[in-house]
């Protein structure tokens, strides 16, 4: 435990190195940018927008949070040699991964959280709303986003950084179009070249939409706990698997 | 304490050139046994293998057959790795830490107390000569600063065996020395130090043991001094009249060289007692007799050119 909180701790150092946090006041700009449209909508519809727009808008930034955190993470440190200095002390290869992922988790809930609040005293300011359950659309989003990571990690065990963005971005879109592109495709019987391609993605890939929550709680709807607990393991199940494979692949591999 | 530090027994590494289906033999059949206490020095030209040899030691990359130990556990074993240092070529850090700051995290990793972190972080930085530049981050520092502070890191746990790849890499001679200062004071401290280097005077002044490689096979392994003494020859130091006729003693000499009033010979041990009753002939004074030293450099480039480069 040690170990994998000490590696954690300077995943999170890095990524203040890196600025990352910047992106904290980058999304305040980028809220008050969707502030003057406001006017333009219905009194009834205000609310409902807004608060899908800024979650949506939010869920952008932990995807290119995720990509900016995750895909040198491990290459980047094998390539500079780094890992050397490491692997030398008493750090295992599974600390090592799980701590990186660790600490890429704990710097996500921190800006996601930041984000999530700058979203909340948005909305407070210009429809006087306080409306809590955003933090349950920022939770849905931090479970995507920790889904996204375990992927990308994976790919940084083994790939280039330019070749991980690329994968990790489209496995965000083919996760998000499993319900809708994927799902219909499948259905109406597709088959061919690329049905040898959909069906493997369909039942593979995890679907992304299942975070989307950000209608629900726009329209003031209730979450139920169940529905949190639900997502909650299912990205749990898909962390797992992944990190069980980048350890896998990490474990036997030359350095 | 284990007798033996490290141990290779029959080890071999090949890679895979790019995507092809060609491997590159890195190490074949390599053996190597390592006493603990004292200076091992690996030597061998570029490519033969020696970087392969201690990434495989430290588990860093793993051999396709073969197998070692180190500290008298299997190689990459993390309880070996809390007692082991390790300096490599071209040594890597977070360039973004300070370096007090950066042999903080490391010192973590053996669970050093934030005291005992910090008061062997000074005397480390204060060691290998970086104490006034603690405060800078490390992407600030020279090249020689950095191996210097890869020096110190290596160090920082008080290993029992420490594990360097071209110590004085990127060194000047002052830092050299001070390379060599530290490497001595480990030994006498009874440690055990295996070096990787292509200095050949530096091996030959420090190192008591040495293995050399070529094309990932060791060419040779043993004792430098026993490496380094010709059993067969000697040299032999006269002093007399040197216009005398020569001719007898250069007959029975390897080596004959004339300076001033001297002469220096080399000669085969079955030939010492003939050329000692000739030089007496000829009332020359023995001035000394001693086994003949062979340089590291010579013994060195005669193996590589005979297993071919």
């Amino acid at each position: 435990m040690k170990n994998i909180y000490i590696i954690a701790s300077n995943v999170i150092r890095d990524a203040v190195r890196q600025k990352l946090f910047y992106v904290i006041f980058l999304f305040a700009i980028a809220l008050v940018a969707i502030s003057p449209m406001l006017p333009m909508l219905e009194e009834s519809l205000k609310s409902q927008i807004l608060i899908e727009v800024s979650l949506s808008v939010t869920s952008l930034f932990g995807l290119i949070l995720t990509l900016a955190l995750c895909i040198t993470q491990i290459t980047g440190e094998v390539t500079r040699k780094t890992v050397y200095n490491l692997f030398a002390k008493p750090v295992s290869r599974l600390q090592y991964i799980v701590g990186k992922y660790v600490g890429i988790l704990l710097a996500l809930a921190v800006i996601l959280m930041i984000l999530g609040l700058e979203v909340m005293v948005l909305i407070v300011l210009r429809l006087g709303l306080f409306s809590p359950s955003i933090l349950l659309g920022i939770f849905a989003i931090f479970l995507e986003c920790a889904v996204i990571a375990a992927f990308c990690l994976l790919l940084s065990t083994f790939t280039k950084p330019a070749v991980n963005a690329v994968v990790t971005l489209l496995f965000y879109f083919f996760c998000h179009m499993k319900s809708t592109f994927l799902f219909e495709h499948i259905n109406q019987g597709g088959s061919g070249g690329p049905a040898i391609l959909y069906y493997p993605l369909y039942y593979v890939l995890p679907n992304l939409e299942n975070f989307n929550v950000f209608r629900r709680i726009g329209y003031g709807e209730a979450i139920p706990v169940s529905l949190v607990f639900q997502l909650t393991l299912y990205a749990a199940g898909f962390v797992l698997l992944m990190g069980t494979t980048s350890y896998l692949i990490f474990r036997r591999k030359d350095l | 304490m284990e007798k033996t530090a490290i141990e290779l027994k029959n080890v071999r590494k090949t890679y895979r050139v790019g995507l092809s289906r060609e491997f590159k033999t890195a190490i074949e059949e390599l053996s190597l046994v390592v006493e603990a206490g004292g200076i091992f020095g690996l030597l061998g030209p570029n490519g033969a293998g020696k970087t392969t040899t201690l990434k495989i030691l430290l588990g860093f990359v793993f051999p396709d057959e073969g197998s070692g130990t180190m500290l008298g556990r299997p190689i990459g074993d993390r309880q070996a790795h809390e007692r082991i240092g390790f300096l490599p070529e071209q040594p890597y850090f977070y360039n973004y830490l300070k370096a007090e700051k950066a042999l903080d995290l490391y010192g973590r990793f053996f669970g050093l107390s934030r005291a005992s972190r910090k008061s062997r972080s000074g005397e480390l930085l204060d060691t290998v000569g970086l104490g006034r530049n603690s405060h800078l981050t490390l992407d600030k520092y020279s090249k020689g600063m950095l191996q210097r502070f890869g020096i110190a890191q290596a160090l920082l746990n008080d290993p029992e065996l420490v594990i360097m790849d071209e110590p004085s890499s990127g060194l000047d001679p002052i830092g050299q020395k001070e390379v060599r200062d530290i490497l001595l004071r480990l030994k006498d401290q009874g440690k055990t130090i295996f070096l990787s280097s292509h200095q050949l005077s530096e091996v030959e002044n420090i190192c008591d043991s040495v293995s050399i490689i070529n094309r990932g096979k060791s060419v040779m392994e043993g004792n430098l001094s026993e490496i380094l003494i010709s059993k067969d020859t000697v040299k032999i130091v006269l002093q007399g009249d040197v216009t005398r006729d020569m001719e007898q003693l250069k007959r029975l000499s390897a080596g004959f060289e004339i300076e001033g009033d001297t002469i220096k010979l080399e000669a085969r041990r079955e030939n010492v007692y003939d050329l000692l009753e000739f030089a007496r002939k000829l009332d020359m004074d023995l001035i000394s007799s001693e086994p003949f030293r062979r340089s590291l450099e010579d013994i060195f480039l005669e193996l590589v050119q005979d297993t071919g480069k």
